[in-house]
């Protein structure tokens, strides 16, 4: 339960870096845009971290030496294959306009960068506490 | 070291977060009413007292009135802290506690109009009365000048629950009448002399409505009303328009009449304001008791009127109200009916049950909207001549079509027809416009919008967005009805769009708060995002279409009214006019 939990902050803390960062690119009100991407993510994005956080945990229960770049690593990939095939799904792509930023390409690599945070947090919160 | 880094990357998040909220409690003040030790609402304990008094002694049947057979009235008295008003005068306590009708036949609350009724505790010499106190208005009182607001003119009439007397006063400018003229309204009736009666009438109205003209009138049944006649002029007044439906006009189905005569109750109680000085004795000005309404039976006058909202801004109010009952037209349900009946099966990997389910396609209106406010915006551009594209002057409907076939270009956000409807919607959208589904790119939050009038006359061109929810988009992040038009001006061509619209859901509205808990939600920032889009389409159509054929053109100050329920609220506490609120 500690753990999920540990892993929930831990997602819960990359969704805010992604909502600063995605919050900096647009062009309105960023502190107000940060608070509404925050929200809007946590709320409403659960069906996409979620699922991010079991194939992130899956991936590291099967890795014998895990170590903190690794777990950052498994992080961006994860993050970055769901968020593509998610920016590339036809129910996203059909309008061809990102609606998060100024490019989809930009989405992607906030999200890649929200599944780093997402990984070496899980390395410090999680695993760290684990062998505790 | 390991846990310095959790322990401080915690508290910034947590420092981010709660950021706007001290923001606010630094700013945030007690209500002067609330921190003032003499505000005229009872404390907790004295209403919790109020209630007990009134439960032991089953005072509710006594509150049962029937009106005709399918009308029985409970008058439910709102046990709230914040709406229940003190008055002193002369060691008599005053409790005047709102009440509110209730139908116990079909359990709807109704709305009542032209009067005013609290249940009224008076503490005299030890001993006890519980009143229901009806303020019946002249008609004049409620023509609402400044003047008129300024005191109470008409009849109050006490029912004393305990005993069953009544008692009669008479008020005219604010100021109780020793001597009541000859009562009018009794020397009509042959059997009555006393000028000291009361002829109380309760008119009892039917909504009748239909979305189209050509169909039969349904009578929906939660929407009776009550109104209640000039003491002088029994004639029942109508209820408002109402807005529950597009066609609509109130029936008369029944008046319950009864004379009233006074017992002679001294003293009379001081009128129900918060702010009055509550000395009522005859020749004393007194305060409107309309004025006395309280955030608890605003609230509720909002939660079942949507209306209501633009009381600050009447004016406006009449501008956008097409926009507000407006209804799409069979074809649109007919349309998203047939869609979520079964067009799911050319969907990889569709679950069964979304061919079924019931909810995946359908309007998003106004009404089932939670947000708490209802934006409405108009943006304008005026031009002096219509332009030309392609070597061919336009008309006005030509105009609109080049308008609404480019507003992605000219928005900056993606229009696009939508792909999942099982029929060609770009050929909808790029022929005859209406039952087209538009997928917009509002920034985080795609929505999808149908095209639920089309309409073209000599000198004017418009369609309708109705917001629409589908298995796709979802929800869309607001509910209502946008308009868009190309209208000739005695002088000169107005391109428009006018919206009427709500946070959707409960999670919009949470969010678009947290977005702006200074002004609790008001300026949340999905109106910002429309706002932005609007105001950036009137920018670029000055730019590329108008001013690169040099046809003169102006961008009008958009009208934005979102009124504020905090502003709303102090003004009426205040005593002072609705008009007096700022009409963004």
């Amino acid at each position: 339960m500690k753990k999920f939990l540990l892993s929930l902050a831990a997602a819960i803390s990359a969704i805010a870096v992604i909502s600063i960062l995605l919050a900096m690119m647009g062009s309105l009100d960023t502190y107000k845009s940060f608070v509404y991407n925050f929200f809007m993510f946590c709320i409403f994005g659960c069906w996409i971290y979620i699922p991010i956080m079991i194939i992130h945990h899956i991936f590291i229960s099967y890795i014998d030496s895990l170590s903190l770049w690794i777990s950052a690593g498994v992080g961006v990939l994860v993050c970055s294959v769901v968020m593509a095939g998610i920016i590339l799904s036809k129910f996203i792509s059909f309008t061809f306009q990102a609606t998060s930023s100024h490019h989809q390409i930009y989405e992607l690599a906030i999200f890649s960068i929200g599944g780093l945070v997402y990984g070496l947090l899980y390395f410090y919160w999680v695993q760290r506490q684990s062998a505790a | 070291m390991f846990v310095n880094n959790r322990f401080k990357v915690t508290i910034f998040f947590i420092l981010l977060i709660v950021l706007n909220g001290c923001k606010k409690s630094d700013k945030e003040v007690q209500p002067a009413f609330l921190s003032n030790a003499s505000h005229p609402f009872a404390t907790r304990e004295q209403v919790d007292s109020l209630q007990h008094k009134f439960s032991v002694n089953n005072l509710e049947q006594k509150l049962i009135e029937s009106l005709s057979a399918s009308v029985k009235i409970y008058w439910k008295p709102i046990w709230n802290k914040d709406s229940v008003i003190k008055k002193s005068v002369n060691s008599v306590s005053y409790f005047f506690v709102p009440v509110e009708a209730e139908n116990l036949i079909s359990k709807t609350r109704v709305k009542v109009r032209k009067a005013k009724k609290y249940l009224l505790f008076i503490h005299q010499k030890q001993r006890d009365y519980v009143f229901l106190a009806t303020y019946l208005p002249k008609k004049a009182f409620y023509k609402s000048s400044e003047t008129e607001l300024g005191g109470f003119s008409g009849r109050l009439m006490l029912y004393e629950l305990n005993d069953d007397f009544y008692t009669v006063y008479f008020y005219k400018d604010g100021v109780r009448q020793q001597n009541p003229p000859s009562a009018q309204s009794v020397a009509r009736d042959s059997q009555r002399t006393a000028s000291n009666c009361l002829l109380y009438v309760t008119c009892i109205w039917q909504l009748a409505c239909n979305i189209l003209p050509n169909e039969a009138f349904n009578y929906p049944r939660n929407t009776i009303e009550l109104t209640y006649p000039d003491p002088d002029d029994p004639t029942c007044p109508e209820p408002s328009p109402s807005h529950e439906c597009t066609y609509a006009y109130w029936v008369h189905t029944a008046s319950n009449t009864s004379l009233v005569c006074s017992a002679g109750y001294e003293p009379a109680p001081p009128l129900p304001s918060p702010n009055g000085t509550g000395s009522n004795a005859p020749g004393t000005a007194a305060t409107d008791p309309a004025l006395a309404r309280t955030i608890s039976s605003l609230a509720a006058e909002m939660r079942f009127n949507d209306a209501a909202l633009f009381g600050p801004c009447p004016d406006k109010a009449n501008k956008w109200l097409p926009v507000i009952n407006f209804k799409p037209p069979t074809s649109v349900y007919n349309k998203l009916d047939k869609l979520r009946d079964g067009s799911f099966y050319q969907i990889p990997g569709a679950p069964h049950y979304a061919s079924t389910y019931q909810e995946w396609w359908y309007v998003q209106g106004l009404k089932e909207a939670k947000g708490p406010i209802v934006n409405l915006d108009y943006y304008s551009i005026n031009f002096d001549r219509l332009p030309v594209v392609n070597g061919k002057q336009l008309t006005v409907e030509e105009t609109l079509n080049h308008i609404r076939l480019n507003l992605t270009g000219y928005s900056g956000v993606a229009f696009v027809p939508s792909p999942y409807t099982n029929s060609n919607e770009t050929a909808n959208w790029n022929g005859n416009p209406l039952n087209a589904v538009i997928n917009i790119a509002i920034p985080v939050d795609r929505g999808d919008v149908i095209v639920s009038d089309y309409s073209v006359t000599n000198d004017a061109a418009s369609w309708t967005f109705s917001t629409i929810h589908t298995p796709f988009a979802y929800d869309h992040p607001v509910s209502g009805t946008r308009m868009f038009g190309v209208e000739k001006t005695a002088s000169s061509y107005v391109f428009y769009t006018r919206g009427a619209d709500r946070l959707t859901g409960y999670g919009d509205a949470f969010i678009g708060l947290m977005t702006d808990i200074k002004n609790r939600g008001q300026y949340a920032i999905q109106y910002d995002q429309g706002d932005q889009l609007w105001r950036s389409l009137m920018t670029k159509l000055k730019s590329d279409l108008f001013d690169s054929q040099a046809i003169n053109s102006s961008v009008n100050q958009p009208m934005i009214s979102r009124p504020d329920f905090d502003q709303l609220e102090q003004i009426i506490r205040d005593g002072r006019s609705l008009t007096s609120i700022e009409c963004l």
